[in-house]
């Protein structure tokens, strides 16, 4: 029963923030959705501050009387005070996060704004997620593991108590960030190891290209250099048009998830070896293409096939 | 690091606890504290661990088995006082722990303790010693909320604490106050001055104790020093030793009924007395005196007192009327006298005959003159007396002081058939401050008659006829020492230092301590004119508690603000020849000079990084370089130009 009346107040909570703050990156801290309640010691104090009153009222004695109204000031005071540590800042995250199925991954979220004195405390606004220390301004946060999939980030919750310790003032924040979750790479043991069969074509001369940082010294075309002060170097390749392979779910495999992990794995592999690949799946062709983006992009298919 | 540091900051403010409330300990649970306190050093000092809830449950019940067996004498409060501190104690014992209650658990009782000091001192010192203590706690629930050690910033700190005193006033002067809801235990704390029972051996050394006893402040005029008699009680019943007085009843409705007689006089004084707590119910009046003040109520024999002992310092308002007291009591016994004293019962009968009417006042002239033909000397040793104590001093001995003198009279008196009656009370005092207020201590205690004549009792104070002196001593300060070189030193000393210290914990009494009820409607009236839209005091009350918000806001949006005009004018050479545009940020605003001036692009990006040292890292000393770095840029574009 509790359990229900917990899950529908948190889901009636979410449509409601979902309509107060929607998802953006970076997204700022204002009062239309930032909580100030007091903590349970808050209530302490204040259960203390009305003792102190009677007493104080009973025995008429002013001094009692005074530290019951600095107590009272005191809360009342906390109340912006803890509002103020994080009003107006900004937090930005990175616009897409990735990772692999039944990998943990660590998401990083700068705030704006000067050092705060007192210690933040986030977490993703999941049941399971508990409160973790911010010492700086950057949080480091271990995202759950989830199913393969593409998600919106989960709202992050972060709270503060610093001053005295008897507000807490806490957000629930939805960053505008992509959380791809690709499927876990496994090679079935009938795949082959190399995705793509050996040849000996690599040092194929295609040409010569401007030299940027990071190519190989040795392949600088130094006579080049000499006659004209620029800096080329040598192409070598395989050739575009004869190497080219296409890479397939192997039915031959159980259930579409381990196929998935399979042509994930044998897509690392391309990538490691950088050839140049296309990938085919059921109602979609991609490809052929190499590179990073295109590995992202094929991966993302993937991952929400 | 940081928990050790807290832990250590707390035991400090325990050990000023124990030593604030150490009045109301007995001296084996001091010694108990003592000796826990002096484990948890030895833990935090060797490193140990903290305890476990077995060792703290094993000293508890230690504890409160002694607090059975010895502890009853304590009273409530006490009992009360020491169990918290034992809480606390033993719970900072087990810490460091990891449960965060733990730790908030001592704050929490830290500040009730706290409270439970203003119950027992409420002088200014030990009020600020216990401020203090309240400010250090504080401290640690911050330092415990930072999870870091941080250093005190102190122009924040003065800044908040301004803050907060003004809103504290304001709800001190505004918030409603209550009538006492109901009767709280007292503690039991040995009883000082005047006592029910009173010899005259027993007045001799309260008469030597330099303890101050009441304060009064009069508003406008003030009585003549023949007029400063005190009443506090009234004594009756004679055994030949002791005299005894009656417990103050109410005695309200005879009182008012006496009083309406008085309606359209104008009472001589005014006046309000800040008393010093002697855990007894008399208070002091002067005259014939009606309360004034919600605490004070008027009781038989025309005596001031207030039902609750009085613990701590009270103040009270009266009026008095310089006038003798009507008669209120239905069974005269104040003709009660012991058997014995046979030469004064002699002596008595004799000035009886003389009078040629049986007049009361006729008798007492007698007796001075007596007093004053025999050779009467007044001092404080005037020896043992023991049996026929009224015959050895009026026929042996001949000296004595107030006491003796009262006494004797009054046996005079009643053996001649006149009802009388001693009062013990106060004479005199030190004005004060210019004759702002007059200090009475236990040395001004003093014993005097009073004699039935006419249906009205009036005062003759036997003592005064031997030494006048009594009368003009002490009224002023006495600044002429005899004496060496060293007691003019402590003279000059106490001139200089304590009177001003005196001074001061009269007036904290006199503006704090007694601000009551009445007060609270007396200032609401002053302030009535500009109150006149409001109609009660609920909504003034309503409005200052929201204001306090508003208040805090504003003082933030002006630091800010401050912040922002400080950061223009520290590049106003740069603004003033490349202006800036309100929205975009200091750092855009210089990469967009570096892009319009590539030369300076170097010195402006040096100038970009000590700028935000100095806004977000908080390093004022970077100012200075801020300053040149803009003139170097300044100087770097003209030299390209």
């Amino acid at each position: 029963m509790q359990h229900l009346i917990k899950s529908w107040a948190r889901a009636r909570l979410q449509r409601w923030l979902a309509h107060r703050q929607p998802a953006a990156n970076p997204v700022r801290l204002r009062h239309s959705y930032m909580f100030v309640l007091p903590t349970r010691f808050g209530v302490s104090v204040l259960l203390l501050l009305i003792l102190l009153y009677v007493l104080g009222t009973n025995y008429q004695n002013n001094l009692i009387l005074l530290l019951a109204y600095a107590l009272l000031v005191l809360w009342l005071s906390c109340i912006l005070l803890v509002f103020l540590q994080l009003h107006g800042r900004d937090l930005t995250g990175p616009p897409t996060v990735s990772c692999f199925a039944g990998e943990a991954t660590t998401v990083s979220l700068s705030l704006t704004g000067p050092q705060p004195p007192g210690v933040l405390l986030a977490r993703w606004w999941q049941p399971q997620c508990s409160w973790q220390m911010v010492p700086e301004l950057t949080i480091q946060l271990e995202l759950p593991t989830m199913q393969r999939g593409r998600y919106l980030l989960p709202r992050l919750a972060l709270a503060c108590e610093h001053p005295f310790g008897l507000m807490r003032c806490w957000v629930y924040l939805q960053l505008d960030s992509c959380f791809w979750v690709y499927p876990k790479p496994q090679l079935a043991t009938t795949s082959t190891t190399n995705a793509v069969p050996p040849n000996d074509s690599n040092d194929e001369w295609l040409g010569l290209q401007r030299w940027t940082a990071g190519n190989s010294m040795r392949q600088i075309n130094w006579k080049r250099y000499a006659r004209d002060g620029q800096l080329r170097t040598h192409l070598f390749g395989d050739n575009a048009t004869e190497q080219e392979i296409w890479l397939t779910l192997n039915p031959q495999l159980g259930n579409l998830e381990t196929q998935l992990s399979d042509l994930t794995a044998r897509v690392l592999l391309a990538s490691q070896q950088q050839v140049m690949f296309g990938v085919r799946l059921a109602n979609s062709e991609l490809g052929p293409a190499r590179g990073e983006q295109f590995v992202r992009q094929v991966l993302q298919e993937l991952a929400v096939c | 690091m940081l928990e050790r540091r807290l832990q250590w900051q707390l035991l400090a403010v325990q050990i000023c606890l124990l030593l604030l409330l150490s009045k109301a300990m007995a001296a084996w649970s001091i010694g108990m504290f003592t000796l826990l306190m002096l484990t948890k050093a030895a833990q935090l000092q060797r490193q140990w661990s903290g305890w476990r809830n077995r060792h703290v449950n094993t000293v508890a019940l230690f504890f409160l088995v002694a607090i059975a067996l010895f502890g009853r004498s304590l009273g409530v409060m006490n009992i009360m006082i020491h169990l918290l501190l034992l809480s606390a104690v033993l719970r900072l014992l087990t810490l460091p722990s990891k449960q965060r209650a733990d730790w908030l658990q001592v704050l929490w009782v830290h500040y009730f303790l706290l409270a439970c000091g203003f119950l027992l001192h409420q002088a200014i010192w030990l009020a600020l010693a216990i401020i203090t203590v309240g400010l250090v706690n504080l401290r640690c629930q911050y330092l415990w909320f930072a999870g870091k050690i941080l250093p005190v910033n102190w122009r924040k700190a003065v800044l908040t604490s301004l803050a907060c005193i003004a809103t504290v006033t304001l709800l001190f002067i505004f918030f409603p106050r209550l009538a006492p809801f109901w009767q709280l235990p007292g503690s039991n704390i040995s009883k000082s001055g005047l006592s029910d029972q009173m010899a005259p051996g027993e007045v001799a050394s309260l008469l030597q104790s330099d303890e101050l006893a009441f304060r009064v402040a009069f508003d406008g005029v003030k009585p003549a020093a023949t007029d400063l008699y005190f009443r506090a009680k009234v004594y009756q019943d004679f055994d030949g030793v002791r005299w005894r007085a009656r417990q103050a009843r109410p005695a309200e409705a005879i009182m008012r009924s006496s009083a309406d007689m008085l309606a359209d006089t104008p009472p001589d004084w005014h006046y309000r007395v800040i008393v010093e707590p002697h855990q007894q119910h008399h208070l002091f009046s002067l005259g014939l005196s009606l309360p004034r003040s919600d605490r004070s109520r008027l009781g038989t024999d025309w005596l001031l007192w207030q039902s609750a002992l009085v613990a701590q310092r009270v103040s009270y308002q009266a009026v008095g009327y310089a006038r003798p007291l009507p008669d209120t009591t239905t069974t005269p016994d104040y003709l009660q006298l012991p058997a014995g004293n046979p030469q004064s019962r002699q002596l008595a009968l004799s000035m009886q005959a003389q009078l040629t009417e049986p007049n009361a006042e006729g008798m007492v002239q007698l007796i001075s003159r007596y007093l004053q033909q025999q050779a009467f000397r007044y001092s404080l040793s005037p020896g043992e007396m023991s049996g026929e104590q009224i015959d050895q001093f009026l026929f042996e001995r001949q000296q004595g002081f107030c006491a003796h003198y009262a006494q004797a009279t009054i046996f005079l008196l009643r053996a001649a058939g006149f009802p009388a009656r001693m009062v013990g009370g106060y004479l005199g005092g030190r004005w004060q401050d210019d004759g702002q207020y007059l200090q009475v201590s236990q040395a001004d205690a003093h014993a005097w008659v009073e004699y039935l004549k006419d249906g009205h009792w009036h005062r003759f104070d036997p003592t005064a006829l031997i030494a006048p002196e009594l009368l003009s001593r002490n009224q002023t300060f006495n600044t002429a020492g005899a004496g060496g070189a060293a007691q003019a030193t402590w003279m000059r000393l106490q001139l200089l230092v304590m009177l001003p210290l005196q001074h001061l914990d009269y007036y904290w009494s006199a503006w704090v301590l007694s601000f009551d009820r009445t007060t609270q409607r007396h200032w609401l009236q002053q302030l009535q004119h500009w109150r006149a839209a409001m109609d009660t005091t609920f909504v003034t009350f309503l409005l200052l508690l929201l204001s306090l918000p508003l208040l805090v806001l504003l003082i933030w949006r002006y630091l800010h603000r401050q912040q922002q005009a400080d950061s223009l004018q520290l590049l106003a050479p740069l603004t003033k020849r490349w202006p800036k545009t309100p929205n975009c940020s200091v750092t855009e605003y210089l990469t967009q000079i570096a892009q319009q001036q590539p030369l300076a692009a170097q010195q402006l990006q040096a100038l970009a990084q000590l700028y935000q040292r100095w806004q977000f890292n908080d390093e004022k000393k970077v100012q200075r370089k801020i300053d040149a770095q803009v003139r170097q840029v300044i100087r770097v574009v003209k030299r390209g130009s």
